[in-house]
C-alpha cells in the first residue's frame, strides 16, 4: 500500500497531557463546534501559501474511485494522484498542491478488539506538494517557512527525524535549521525509508514533529521524501497530515477531535474512538457511493466499519434513531456544502445487518460477538 | 468477481419537473392518441412538465426505429441539462442493440432517473452495470394511461422516485391482467392473495433484474450486471410458460457467480402463462442451488397492472418467515 506521511506512533512517543488551557503555541483546545473551520482554515493556509509561491493546484479524487492508483484500496496519501507526474518523469516546475482526503483502513480488522485503541482515525484530509528532485534545497526551505511564518511556528517547537545515511537531506535541512532541530538515527533505518508501490521506486525521507504542547516531547506531523529509482532522482514529495499538525496545535486529545462526531456520550475511550471511526468511515465511504456488497476488498472493510457500528451501539446503549441522528450531525457539519445525505442508508444498512444476524445459521466469532452484545442490549 | 461499481443515485424528482418520454424499444406511434393523451393527462396533473424525444414517432417494420435514432434520444435525454426523468414509452424486443452504442461517459456524468420495464431491463441492467447509476423498473410512459387501477403504481413511483427514504413494499389490494388499453371501462379486477412465500429465509442485497428473459440476454457480456451479494428480481410476459420459465430459471443458476444471489423476488404471472404457486413451488424445489435462500413470489411488479417500481442498483432487505413476508427497499 502507498503511504507518504507515515505517522510515527510508537509506545515511546510521549502524548500531550493538555492540562494549560493556554499551550507553547500560545493556543487553545478549540471545540467540536469550530474544528471544521480549524481544518479548512489550515488547508487554506497551505493552499495560499503554495499558490502564491507558484506552484499548481491538483484536484482531489475519490478514495474510494480505484481508477487513479489501481495498487490502493483506497487513497491513503495524495502520493497516489500524483504518481502519473512521477511514472513520466515530469514533475512540472515549482511544483503542485493538493488537499486529498484520505482513508487508511489499519484499524478495520481491530474495531471489535475491546483491548485494541486506535491511535489514528481512518479518514482523515491531508495536504501535499511535488516538486522536481532538482529544488530539494528550495522545497525543505519553502516548508520550513510554511510552518514559521504561516503557522507561527518558531524553530524550538520543530523537530527533524532524519538518518545519518541521507547526507544530501541533512545538508538540505542545515540550510535553513541548526543541529538543535535535528534528530539524527534515532528511529529503526526503515522509519526513513519510502515504498509508494510504484516497482523500483523508492523513498528516503526524514520526518517533521511539533513539540507537545505540555512542551515534554515531540510527534510527527509529516514528512519530506525525496523519491528515485535505480538511474535517477523522480521528485520530491511533501506529505502533511492537517489533523496531526492541529492536533499538535491546539492539544487535542485526538486527531479524530479534527472531525468530531458530537452526541457519543460514552464514556469508555476505546470504544468511543472506534465508534467514532466506524461513523465517519462509513459515512465517508457511503458519500462515495460505496456500498458493503460484494467480495471486492473495499466493500468487503465498509462492510466491517458499517457492522462494528451495531457492536459499538450496543455497547453505548444507542438506539438506531439517535445512531441515525448522530451521523446525520455528523454529515451535516462535515459536509455542508453537500445537500445529498447518507444517514438514513447506513442506518437502514445497520438495521438490516441485524436482523439477518437473528436468523443467520453460521454466524462467525465476529458476528457472535455482535449478536451477543445486542441481545445484552435488548 | 464482479466488479461492482460504487452507486450513483440520481435526483429525485418532483412536483414541476421535467420529464423527457423516449422510445428505446418500441414506438409512441404504437399507442392509440386516447392513451398517449391519458398519459400526458395523468403525468401532467402531477405537475411534471413533459417533451418528447426527436424520433419519438419514427416506425419501422419491428414497430420500433433505427439504433442510430434510438441512441440520438437516449443521449438528448441525459445531455438536456433541463431534463430531470426520462421515461420510456413501451416494452418490446430490442433495446440490447442499443448497449454497444451508449455513452456511458455522458450518463455517469448527467445521473438522472430513467423507468420503463419489460424490455427495458436489458438497457436498465446495462447502464447500472457500466456506470454504478440506480435505474427503475416500473411504469413506462404508456402505463400512464390507465385510467383505473393506477394508485398502486403510482404510489410506489412516488416512493421510490420522489421520495428519500427507505419503504415496505406492501402487497397491492388487487391486480388486473386485462388489456386496458382496448377498453378502458372494460377491467376485472382480481383480489391480490398476498405474496407467495417459497423460500424462508433473510437477505440484504443489491437489485439486479426484471424480465428474464431480457436479463438473459445479458449473460456473458459486459453488460451483465454480476450476482455478488444480489437480490434477483424476476418476471415474466404472457409469452412465456411453466417449463421455459424453469429453462430461464435454469439459465440463471448456471451462471459461475449465482452463488452470490441471496433472495430472489418474482413479480405476478400473468393468467395466460398458466403458473401456479404449485408449480412454481415445483419449478423452485427441484433447484438444489435455491435452498437456501428466501424466494417470494406474486409481487405486483411485472406484466400484471398495478406495478411497483424497483430500483436496480438500489438495495432492500427480505425476511420470508412461515407466516410472513416482508420487503423492505432501503436505497432507491
Amino acid at each position: 500500500m502507498s503511504e507518504a506521511f507515515k505517522p510515527n506512533f510508537d509506545k515511546n512517543e510521549q502524548e500531550p497531557k493538555n492540562e494549560a488551557e493556554s499551550n507553547v503555541y500560545g493556543k487553545e483546545k478549540f471545540s467540536p463546534e469550530v474544528a471544521k473551520e480549524r481544518v479548512e482554515s489550515l488547508v487554506a493556509d497551505f493552499k495560499g501559501y503554495y499558490s502564491l509561491l507558484g506552484y499548481r493546484e491538483e484536484p482531489p479524487v475519490q478514495i474510494s474511485s480505484g481508477v487513479v492508483d489501481p495498487t490502493v484500496r483506497f487513497i491513503g496519501s495524495h502520493i497516489s494522484v500524483f504518481k502519473p507526474y512521477l511514472c513520466e518523469n515530469n514533475v512540472p516546475a515549482p511544483g503542485i498542491f493538493m488537499r486529498q482526503n484520505c482513508l487508511r483502513t489499519r484499524n478495520a480488522d481491530k474495531l471489535l478488539d475491546d483491548d485494541y485503541f486506535p491511535n489514528w482515525g481512518s479518514y482523515f484530509p491531508s495536504i501535499g506538494v511535488i516538486t522536481p528532485p532538482e529544488r530539494l534545497d528550495e522545497a525543505c526551505d519553502e516548508t520550513f517557512n510554511f510552518f514559521e511564518k504561516r503557522l507561527a511556528i518558531s524553530p524550538e517547537n520543530l523537530l527533524i527525524r532524519i538518518s545519518s545515511a541521507d547526507t544530501d537531506l541533512i545538508d538540505a535541512c542545515k540550510q535553513h535549521y541548526g543541529e538543535n532541530n535535528l534528530e539524527i538515527d534515532s528511529r529503526k533505518p526503515e522509519y526513513y525509508r519510502h515504498n509508494i508501490g510504484m516497482e523500483g521506486v523508492r523513498g528516503r525521507n526524514f520526518n517533521i514533529a511539533l513539540r507537545n504542547t505540555n512542551a515534554e516531547g515531540f510527534a510527527d506531523i509529516g514528512n519530506i521524501i525525496l523519491l528515485e529509482d535505480a538511474q535517477k532522482q523522480l521528485g520530491v514529495e511533501i506529505a502533511l497530515g492537517s489533523t496531526t499538525i492541529l492536533k499538535q496545535l491546539y492539544g487535542l486529545d485526538h486527531v479524530q477531535d479534527c472531525t468530531p462526531v458530537m452526541g457519543l456520550n460514552v464514556e469508555n475511550e476505546t470504544i468511543r474512538r472506534k465508534f467514532e471511526d466506524a461513523i465517519i468511515t462509513s459515512a465517508v465511504l457511503y458519500r462515495e457511493g460505496l456500498r458493503p456488497f460484494g467480495q471486492n476488498n473495499r466493500n468487503r472493510i465498509l462492510k466491517q466499519y458499517v457492522r462494528s457500528l451495531s457492536y459499538f451501539r450496543a455497547k453505548s446503549g444507542i438506539n438506531i434513531e439517535d445512531l441515525s441522528q448522530i451521523v446525520s450531525n455528523f454529515e451535516k457539519r462535515e459536509f455542508p456544502e453537500s445537500t445529498d445525505r447518507v444517514a438514513g442508508v447506513v442506518t437502514e444498512f445497520v438495521k438490516a445487518f441485524e436482523n439477518e444476524l437473528l436468523v443467520k445459521k453460521n454466524l462467525t466469532d465476529d458476528d457472535k460477538k455482535i449478536k451477543e452484545s445486542l441481545e445484552l442490549l435488548t | 468477481m464482479t466488479d461492482i461499481k460504487n452507486i450513483i443515485k440520481p435526483k429525485k424528482i418532483e412536483k414541476g419537473a421535467h420529464i423527457r418520454v423516449i422510445a428505446p424499444v418500441r414506438s409512441l406511434k404504437l399507442l392509440s392518441d386516447d392513451s398517449k393523451k391519458e398519459a400526458i393527462a395523468q403525468l401532467e396533473k402531477i405537475g411534471f412538465k413533459l417533451s418528447f424525444g426527436k424520433h419519438i414517432d419514427e416506425i419501422d417494420e419491428f414497430n420500433s426505429s433505427s439504433v442510430e435514432s434510438r441512441i440520438e434520444d437516449l443521449h438528448d435525454a441525459f445531455a438536456d441539462k433541463t431534463v430531470d426523468a426520462i421515461l420510456t414509452v413501451i416494452g418490446g424486443y430490442n433495446s440490447n442493440q442499443l448497449l454497444q452504442y451508449i455513452d456511458y461517459e455522458l450518463i455517469a456524468q448527467n445521473p438522472k432517473i430513467i423507468c420503463g420495464f419489460s424490455d427495458v431491463t436489458a438497457l436498465a441492467n446495462a447502464i447500472t452495470a457500466k456506470t454504478g447509476m440506480i435505474t427503475y423498473i416500473g411504469p413506462h410512459f404508456s402505463s400512464w394511461g390507465m385510467k383505473y387501477g393506477f394508485e398502486y403504481s403510482l404510489e410506489n413511483f412516488a416512493k421510490c422516485c420522489m421520495e428519500e427514504i427507505a419503504f415496505d413494499l406492501l402487497p397491492s389490494k388487487e391486480w388486473s391482467d386485462d388489456p386496458w388499453y382496448i377498453d378502458q371501462k372494460k377491467r376485472d379486477f382480481i383480489t391480490n392473495d398476498r405474496y407467495w412465500i417459497l423460500n424462508l429465509g433473510h437477505a440484504v442485497g443489491r437489485v439486479v433484474g426484471g424480465h428474464v428473459r431480457c436479463l438473459n440476454a445479458l449473460q456473458g457480456t459486459q453488460y451483465w450486471p454480476g450476482f455478488d451479494d444480489a437480490i434477483l428480481i424476476l418476471e415474466e410476459d404472457a409469452e412465456i410458460n411453466p417449463p421455459l420459465f424453469d429453462r430461464q430459471l435454469q439459465s440463471l443458476i448456471h451462471q459461475s457467480d449465482f452463488s452470490g444471489v441471496k433472495g430472489i423476488l418474482i413479480g405476478r404471472f400473468q393468467k395466460e402463462t398458466k403458473m401456479t404457486k404449485e408449480l412454481l413451488q415445483k419449478i423452485i424445489s427441484t433447484k438444489k442451488e435455491l435452498r437456501n435462500i428466501p424466494i417470494i413470489a406474486n409481487i405486483d411488479f411485472g406484466h400484471t397492472a398495478p406495478i411497483a417500481t424497483m430500483p436496480i442498483g438500489g438495495s432492500l432487505e427480505i425476511s420470508a418467515t412461515i407466516d410472513n413476508a416482508k420487503i423492505r427497499i432501503i436505497e432507491h
